[in-house]
């Protein structure tokens, strides 16, 4: 089960990002690459040759398995599929937030590690960035789980397909903020842009300036998996029905067609997101991010105010 | 069907649209566009007709209907229409500069929301229960209003401040107590448009004395004394 | 087993600190036998107070007995859980210092040894009397002996201006402290501190409102100083970085807790529980200084200053978890107590860790190099790859990284705070999620302060000449032992909370979380939250093996080594187009700038960026008062003009209104 969980998600991790590339490009009035495009890539890079610079360093060369690593783990944590799975207890959302924290912060080690000029740029911008959006991101969770009364992640889906909070207005708050925070550490458009080597726009790309080959490969299908993590747990928090909270094949299946569904329908959201915004300035992120706190904060204002 | 009516019980709707009050009021304490301040003014303006539509459904008070529409036709549309044309006649472009940074005015403003609560919280016990909670929203609303009036310069942005600070009193007024004795209301809609013509003339002549509408020119006066 | 047994081991340790410093003035002993003989006797006195520590936790039944010694003044002593949770911290980073230490004085010749070793055996003794005192006497003599020995300690390495700068206004700060604590000791005897009343005949005495709350004062005053509380904590950036790196590792890891235990010891136990008030003063002030050491800490260039202002921020959020533990007493749930002070000694133990593996660490560096300065380190992982192992560690331990150990307690610290709302009092229930948010700023700021410390030091490219060596064997083994236990509590919080318990017992009379197994936090409930730290380790191990093994499998080709791509750039590529110091945390620089107006000066000497930073709290707060004393003693000169005949009027003048005073 849980493994079933994991190759899911990462198989659907390059379709989900390609669907949304193809979305982006129908809005912008290019034509699309089609749906099979993030497997190509994937495949592309992996056949090609891996180059190391001169003077890296293991981290370098082990970093790429390492994030990868931590997001696959991540994977088992959230419910995707179902709640309760076997890895469930070993972590709620506050000890997820820690794990994608060591896949970040690995990636910012392994930039430095190449002692170039953009990626060390990269690697500070990451960390400033997430540095900032963080207190969002756990006030987000926090709503969730003051609503819940706890912070394992499964207790919070199964509450939220119960009591239908989601409609609670501290739960609106805490889903804007999410969604903020979900367009901040996944690089997407006011902060940073998934589509360009620009200087003065690049964040997370300058981190992999360096990488090719099968190092490369991992890393983008990581950065797909970390996408697809958070509009996951993000599904799983505000818009929980459909995913399964026992294990028989049907539930399973059932929940699997209500992912797809949920996914193809969160992509225009993002898509349009990104098409109508324009790339923020670096020293503007800090409202941006702000302001996703600032919706944490009304959430839990609300919260108490209002009552639950 | 429990569910169903769990899911839009209007006091749900009620709470959600207090939220958004408070939403709207940190926004303006935010925005720097003098055009973005009136769009959210307006915003402001439907949403208290929307709340004093969902206590008239509440109460089933005819009247409240009434005032509900006024609210909508008066200050969602029609203030929100003559500051957008004065802006147009008066040529103010660009954008609103603050006193203080954004991070920390906002920063300001949780505090005073906190405090507003604590304020509040035991006023509240002599309100409906359904309703706790809602003084407190429109008392901090009200007070991150005069926060915005605090940290801006340029006229027009004083008056949004102003209007702000009156919706949230009215929203007090009908939320809280589930209603508002529609002679009153008239009486403060009045008072706001007189307020507001009056202030709409005070602009021309700030214009046409110092070519501007920033206040700070206003301390000049003193000085040329 | 006799129950005295643990409190005369570790006596009988202090007592082998002075004989360590006698022994350091023999005049025939070759340097290197003085230094292993002296270091070595510091290493077994770390041991054993380790040890009785540990069986102090386990053994000792509150209440744990007393032993008197002397006449008048009466020294007393006695180990219960609390000291001996701090007993282990002390022991756990004496250790590792005085085995680093080995290592890292090897090049000092008798004189400069003797600088160090005289001092340094007292200092430990010190601490540890500190931690077994049980009347005002004990406790005071302790506390004097810690502050002198350690400013003798931070002038042992470097004597130049700056250095004695910092020893005489870290000497000034501890006795104003210490001035404090006398105040407050003589409020709590009843005027005479030498009455040889013990600690457990002071408790919860009834005293006159206003009186507890002077001593709460005086004692927050007193105790603040050496924790390096906001506003008092300008000696801290300035004296860890002057002292010898293993003298830094001791007082940031063991001398800043000792501050946290007089405040447990006085203000928990002894005073009498009223009032909610300082619960939320300690969260207040706890949060300031977490936030403004962090903020501190990330625009530092240098990596012992950077480190220190980290202990501040660290320091800062120990107490926002007691004050924390200390609301939810005031509000009458104990087991949420119970939960906060568990996240705050729990982190208390870690910061030991982690804190003094990276003052042990950048030590090595310094010997290494003979810099910290980060704007001209780096590569340092060619050069030193066991240090940088080791390092990195700690890194991602203080970094509040799963599995380590610092993510554990915060993860404490934040369910304590998710819990908040649990309280009575609805204004608390708003703020305490808020200040969770600060919280979680300050982590994250922390863990970019790290980042930057690490990758400027150990990544990249070397940004001057110098040739790094690795640290030696002793050095290596200190900081192994220190990394391993990071690791080990990462991996068995568990065991910390379990050890833990036996001081909540005593500070929350007979409450303590639930049982918890080794490998696992489950703080309330399993459904409302739990953490298995050892499922995480594994679970990333074989994720990584699995990819490695099928990525090789399927698409291993040899790697080859190419020169850096760097965007296509093709000019000479030097180190100093990397980030500086300053470069790396300019954004923040420029973000936070309303808060520390610091800002960047063009160096024309070396053509460099530098950041000039004033403390806000010096400026705003130091200047004005030293103006103050300035002008009064100005106005004292007057007095003094050199006429014997003048100064026999005053003394007349004195004798004159004494006799109508004393009438």
């Amino acid at each position: 089960m849980q493994t079933l969980q994991v190759l899911v998600a990462l198989a659907i991790a390059p379709l989900f990002s390609a669907w949304l590339q193809m979305l982006r490009a129908l809005l912008q009035n290019r034509r699309p690459a089609g749906l099979g495009q993030g497997y190509r890539d994937l495949r592309r890079l992996f056949h090609k040759e891996a180059f190391l610079p001169e003077d890296s360093s293991w981290l370098f060369r082990f970093s790429p398995y390492i994030l990868f690593g931590t997001k696959v783990m991540a994977s088992t944590l959230v419910p995707i599929l179902a709640v309760d799975l076997p890895l469930a207890p070993a972590a709620d959302v506050i000890a997820l937030v820690g794990l994608l924290a060591v896949a970040r912060i690995f990636q910012v080690l392994a930039a430095m590690d190449t002692g170039t000029p953009f990626a060390s740029l990269g690697a500070h911008r990451e960390m400033l960035v997430s540095a900032l959006a963080e207190p969002a991101l756990l006030s987000a969770f926090f709503i969730a789980s003051l609503l819940a009364g706890s912070t394992s992640l499964s207790t919070i889906v199964l509450h939220a397909q119960e009591g239908l909070f989601s409609l609670h207005p501290s739960m609106v708050f805490a889903a804007a903020a999410f969604f903020l925070v979900l367009l901040v550490e996944n690089s997407r458009i006011p902060v940073d842009n998934p589509a360009t080597h620009l200087e003065l726009t690049m964040i997370h790309e300058a981190m992999l300036l360096e990488y090719s080959g099968r190092h490369l490969a991992l890393l983008e299908w990581g950065a797909q998996l970390k996408l697809l993590l958070y509009v996951t747990i993000g599904i799983a928090l505000f818009f929980p029905w459909g995913i399964a909270d026992q294990f028989a094949p049907m539930a399973i299946l059932l929940a699997g067609l209500a992912l797809l569904i949920k996914l193809f329908l969160a992509a225009p959201i993002l898509a349009l997101v990104e098409t109508l915004l324009a790339k923020k300035r670096l020293f503007r992120v800090p409202e941006f991010a702000a302001t996703a706190f600032l919706f944490g904060v009304i959430g839990l204002l609300t919260h108490f105010m209002l009552g639950s | 069907m429990r569910p169903f009516l769990d899911l839009f019980s209007l006091l749900s709707i009620l709470k959600f649209l207090a939220a958004w009050m408070l939403l709207l009021s940190f926004a303006l304490l935010a925005q720097r566009r003098l055009l973005s301040l009136i769009h959210l003014l307006a915003w402001q303006g439907i949403t208290l007709a929307l709340s004093t539509a969902m206590v008239a459904v509440l109460t089933g008070d005819r009247l409240l209907w009434v005032s509900a529409t006024l609210t909508l036709s008066l200050k969602g549309l029609l203030i929100p229409f003559l500051l957008h044309r004065l802006l147009r006649r008066l040529q103010v472009r660009g954008d609103v500069e603050m006193s203080l940074n954004v991070a920390s005015v906002q920063l300001l403003g949780i505090v005073l929301v906190i405090f507003a609560f604590a304020l509040a919280a035991p006023l509240a016990g002599s309100l409906p229960a359904a309703t706790h909670g809602m003084l407190g929203i429109a008392l901090a609303a009200f007070l991150l209003a005069f926060l915005m009036m605090i940290t801006r310069r340029k006229a027009i942005s004083e008056v949004v401040g102003f209007l702000a600070m009156d919706n949230a009193l009215f929203f007090g007024a009908t939320s809280a107590t589930l209603g508002m004795p529609l002679i009153v209301e008239l009486g403060i809609a009045l008072d706001a448009l007189i307020a507001f013509l009056i202030l709409g003339v005070f602009f021309f002549h700030i214009r046409e004395s110092f070519e501007s509408l920033d206040l700070h020119w206003l301390e000049h006066l003193r000085e040329n004394q | 087993m006799n129950a005295l047994l643990p409190l005369q081991m570790a006596l009988g340790a202090v007592a082998l600190g002075p004989l360590a410093s006698l022994g350091s003035l023999l005049p025939r002993l070759h340097p290197s036998w003085l230094r292993y003989t002296s270091l070595m006797t510091s290493t077994l006195m770390s041991l054993l107070w380790l040890l009785s520590g540990a069986l102090g936790l386990i053994l000792v039944a509150a209440p744990a007995p007393n032993l008197a010694v002397g006449g008048i003044p009466l020294w007393q002593f006695r180990l219960d859980p609390l000291s001996a949770f701090f007993l282990v911290v002390l022991g756990v980073v004496g250790t590792a210092s005085s085995l680093h230490a080995v290592g890292y004085f090897r090049q000092l010749g008798r004189t400069g040894l003797r600088r160090v070793l005289i001092p340094l055996p007292l200092f430990l003794s010190a601490m540890a009397l500190l931690l077994l005192a049980d009347n005002a006497y004990t406790f005071l003599v302790a506390w004097e002996g810690m502050a002198l020995s350690s400013s003798y300690l931070i002038l042992a390495q470097t004597q130049t201006i700056q250095a004695r700068h910092a020893a005489y206004l870290y000497l000034l700060v501890a006795h104003l402290g210490a001035l404090c604590l006398l105040a407050a000791f003589a409020l709590l005897c009843h005027g005479n501190p030498l009455a040889g009343n013990d600690f457990s005949a002071l408790t919860h005495e009834v005293l006159a409102p206003g009186l507890a709350q002077a001593v709460l004062l005086l004692t927050l005053l007193g105790f603040g100083a050496k924790l390096g509380m906001a506003p008092l904590h300008v000696w801290l950036p300035e004296a860890h970085p002057a002292a010898p790196s293993p003298v830094s590792a001791l007082m940031s890891a063991a001398m800043l807790p000792m501050a946290l235990y007089g405040l447990l010891r006085i203000d928990w136990q002894i005073l009498p529980p009223e009032g909610v008030s300082w619960g939320l003063v300690w969260l207040a002030l706890g949060l300031l200084t977490a936030g403004f050491g962090v903020l501190f800490s990330t625009l530092q260039r240098d990596l012992k200053r950077l480190l220190a202002y980290s202990s501040m921020e660290n320091m800062g959020l120990i107490l926002v978890a007691l004050g924390l533990a200390r609301l939810f007493v005031a509000e009458g749930s104990p087991t949420l107590a119970a939960l906060a002070l568990s996240a705050g000694l729990f982190q208390t133990l870690n910061h030991a860790l982690f804190k003094g593996l990276l003052f042990l660490g950048s030590g090595s560096v310094f010997h290494s190099t003979g810099t910290v300065d980060m704007g001209r380190l780096g590569a340092l992982i060619r050069s030193m790859p066991q240090t940088t192992l080791l390092m990195l560690i700690g890194c991602l331990a203080i970094a509040g990284l799963p599995p380590l150990n610092g993510f554990a307690s915060e993860w404490m610290l934040l369910q304590a705070f998710l819990l908040a709302p649990q309280m009575a009092s609805g204004t608390l229930q708003a703020i305490l999620p808020l200040t969770a948010a600060g919280v979680v700023l300050v982590l994250a700021l922390a863990s970019f302060a790290i980042i930057k410390a690490f990758g400027l030091s150990f990544l990249g490219q070397p940004r001057s000449i110098y040739t790094a060596h690795e640290a030696g064997l002793w050095e290596r083994f200190a900081m192994a032992f220190l990394a391993l236990g990071c690791i080990f509590l990462g991996l068995f919080p568990g065991l910390a909370i379990h050890a833990i318990s036996a001081v909540n017992v005593l500070l929350l009379p007979g409450n303590s979380l639930g049982i918890q197994q080794p490998w696992r936090l489950t703080p309330i409930s399993p459904e409302r939250a739990s953490y298995v730290p050892g499922w995480f380790l594994i679970g990333i191990a074989v994720a990584i093996l699995l990819t490695f093994l099928l990525v090789w499998w399927r698409f291993g080709r040899p790697l080859r080594r190419v020169p850096v791509w760097s965007c296509g750039f093709r000019g000479a590529r030097t180190a100093r187009m990397q980030d500086s110091p300053a470069g790396f945390s300019q954004s923040l620089l420029r973000i936070f700038q309303p808060i520390h107006h610091g800002r960047i000066q063009p160096d024309t000497a070396s053509k460099e960026l530098r950041v000039e930073l004033a403390d806000p709290f010096w400026v705003g707060l130091y200047e004005p008062l030293q103006r103050l004393a300035l002008a009064l003693s100005r106005q004292a000169l007057r007095l003094q003009h050199g006429k014997i005949s003048s100064y026999l009027l005053y003394a007349f003048l004195t004798l004159v209104v004494l006799l109508v005073l004393v009438r």
